[in-house]
């Protein structure tokens, strides 16, 4: 189903995004250990605003682990890894198209199901590899700076961050599939993303929120793993994945 | 496999109201070098494309090498090289990683051919391909094509971009990986001096349709034309026999163009005063020129 050459060449083709996201969200990871004295200094000593609920200052000051949780999984990483699955699913069929290559590729020997899902394959790795690594950063990092980190918990938590990026990854590979210019299907993919994460406002409509549900807040406070959540993301990303390849089958080239 | 490399029946390829390919019968016998001639726009790179699975035939059938091409795609592209006109591959890769691409998605793969036409062809493998001349890249597209050592090889206006000595070099090549070894090869051009080369039949495109197709050598030996130089004006009845496709005039000078008669034409014209008499070959160009000025309404 996956072809080997295929993978690789699309994992060197995407290298310097994968890069430069591993670098901003590694630079993100680092800075939390190395910035917790001071925000912590900061954040007890300053008048809050009146928006700003104190229970929630105390929870994040309460301990280390907190403080990571809530400025890594809850904000950078969710924020990040949404941004770098738009960033990468945006070029992965309309590069083809707009550069002019797939004559090239789809005369080889591949079926287009199988240049899809290799794509995509490709595409959930190395979003994959930016957060687990830049995870693994924040733990080592944490770790000598003499902080302690419950790194299961939060290795889960980032897990649940990927299987969320992926599902954006996925549907914005479809927007690429059928707009044929990367720049465009990345806008209109933002703006499609941007739409899914205002249920996000809104008390009633949160858990809605693949956003909110990326941040794992149940299973980092109450220890509930969201399960049903990741199989319904699953169920999705299949959807998406299928959806882009019938749109892909469908292309003339 | 069948003796038709390439058989379609009544296929068709339509964008909207507009026909790229319309009622295409074509029938490239295994073993032959076949032509498709047309001007820009005739439908060849369509036909192309559809037998390679690039674009969605609206309806009729096709066969690639005996398997049907809407469900088939996947094996007649590893038996079927493809060379499409001004090919577009991965810039960023050197020469030598495209070869390594490549031959990572064919079951076979002959390094041979690849060192050796990188070499007749000077093509240094360090080099980035989008630094490559179009010329290069072609001749690049055509060893990538020919390494998997293909049953049917397909190109499309293959020499776009060519000085002379490339083009000679392009068609040695194809010529003895391809034609000697009795395999087939299916070219669409509109340059006449490639046909001429490498073709030993030839079909000829007018606005998406096949509008004739004959061997060359048939084609040459049935057109002929007859020059005159008349001491006279000759009377009009002379131009009236059914064999004449074609007169032009320029003053007494005539050239008849004559698909049938010949010898009785001949009589004709020489019983007639004249300062000239010559019987020639129709050339491929001329031919070429009056079925896509008549188009499809002659056959």
């Amino acid at each position: 189903m996956i072809s080997p050459a295929l993978f690789f060449k699309e994992l060197v083709e995407n290298r310097i995004k994968f890069w430069i996201s591993f670098f901003i969200l590694g630079v993100l990871a680092v800075i939390i250990p190395l910035l917790y004295a001071f925000a912590g200094n900061m954040l007890g000593s300053i008048n809050l605003s009146p928006y700003v609920n104190p229970g929630e200052i105390s929870f994040i000051l309460s301990s280390y682990p907190n403080y990571a949780w809530s400025q890594w999984t809850a904000k950078n990483l969710t924020q990040f890894a949404s941004l770098a699955a738009i960033v990468l699913g945006m070029g992965a069929l309309a590069g083809e198209t707009a550069y002019g290559t797939a004559p090239f590729l789809l005369s080889k020997p591949l079926t287009r199901r199988q240049v899809y899902a290799t794509k995509m394959a490709a595409g959930i790795f190395l979003l994959g590899l930016a957060i687990v690594a830049s995870t693994f950063l924040l733990i080592l990092v944490s770790a000598m700076k003499g902080y302690t980190l419950q790194a299961g918990p939060f290795i889960a938590s980032a897990i649940v961050v990927y299987v969320g990026a992926a599902v954006i990854y996925l549907g914005t590979a479809v927007i690429s599939t059928i707009i044929p210019d990367p720049v465009k299907a990345g806008v209109v993919a933002a703006i499609f993303w941007g739409l899914a994460s205002v249920p996000g406002y809104f008390r009633g409509t949160v858990q809605y929120s693949i956003f909110y549900q990326m941040k794992a807040i149940r299973y980092w406070l109450q220890g509930e793993f969201p399960w049903l959540v990741l199989i319904l993301w699953l169920g999705i990303g299949f959807l998406l994945f299928e959806t882009g390849v019938y749109y892909w089958r469908q292309k003339d080239f | 496999m069948n003796n038709w490399a390439v058989q379609t029946k009544a296929l068709c390829k339509n964008y909207g109201e507009k026909r790229a390919v319309t009622d295409l019968n074509l029938e490239v016998p295994a073993g032959s070098v076949f032509a498709l001639l047309g001007l820009n726009g005739a439908g060849k790179s369509t036909i192309l494309k559809m037998l390679m699975g690039l674009i969605h035939p609206s309806s009729g059938e096709g066969f690639c090498l005996g398997m049907d091409i809407r469900t088939r795609g996947m094996e007649i592209r590893q038996k079927v090289g493809y060379m499409g006109e001004e090919t577009r591959m991965y810039g960023y890769m050197n020469v030598h990683q495209a070869v390594r691409f490549c031959s990572g998605l064919y079951g076979s793969w002959d390094d041979g051919i690849v060192k050796e036409y990188m070499d007749t062809f000077q093509i240094p493998g360090q080099a980035r391909l989008h630094q490559l001349s179009q010329g290069q890249k072609n001749q690049l597209a055509l060893i990538l094509a020919l390494a998997p050592r293909p049953d049917l090889l397909l190109l499309d206006e293959p020499t776009t971009g060519f000085d002379p000595v490339k083009r000679r070099l392009f068609f040695n090549a194809v010529l003895r990986e391809m034609v000697a070894e009795g395999k087939t090869v299916l070219l669409a051009s509109h340059h006449l001096e490639d046909v001429e080369r490498v073709a030993d039949q030839v079909g000829l495109m007018h606005r998406g349709r096949l509008v004739h197709t004959c061997s060359l050598d048939e084609l040459r030996a049935r057109e002929k034309e007859i020059r005159v130089v008349f001491q006279k004006e000759p009377p009009a009845d002379l131009f009236r026999h059914p064999g004449i496709v074609q007169v032009k005039q320029e003053g007494m000078a005539y050239r008849i163009t004559i698909s049938d008669g010949l010898e009785e034409i001949w009589q004709s014209c020489s019983s007639f005063p004249h300062y000239a008499l010559d019987v020639i070959s129709a050339d491929l160009e001329d031919i070429f020129l009056r079925y896509t000025e008549e188009g499809w309404h002659r056959d």
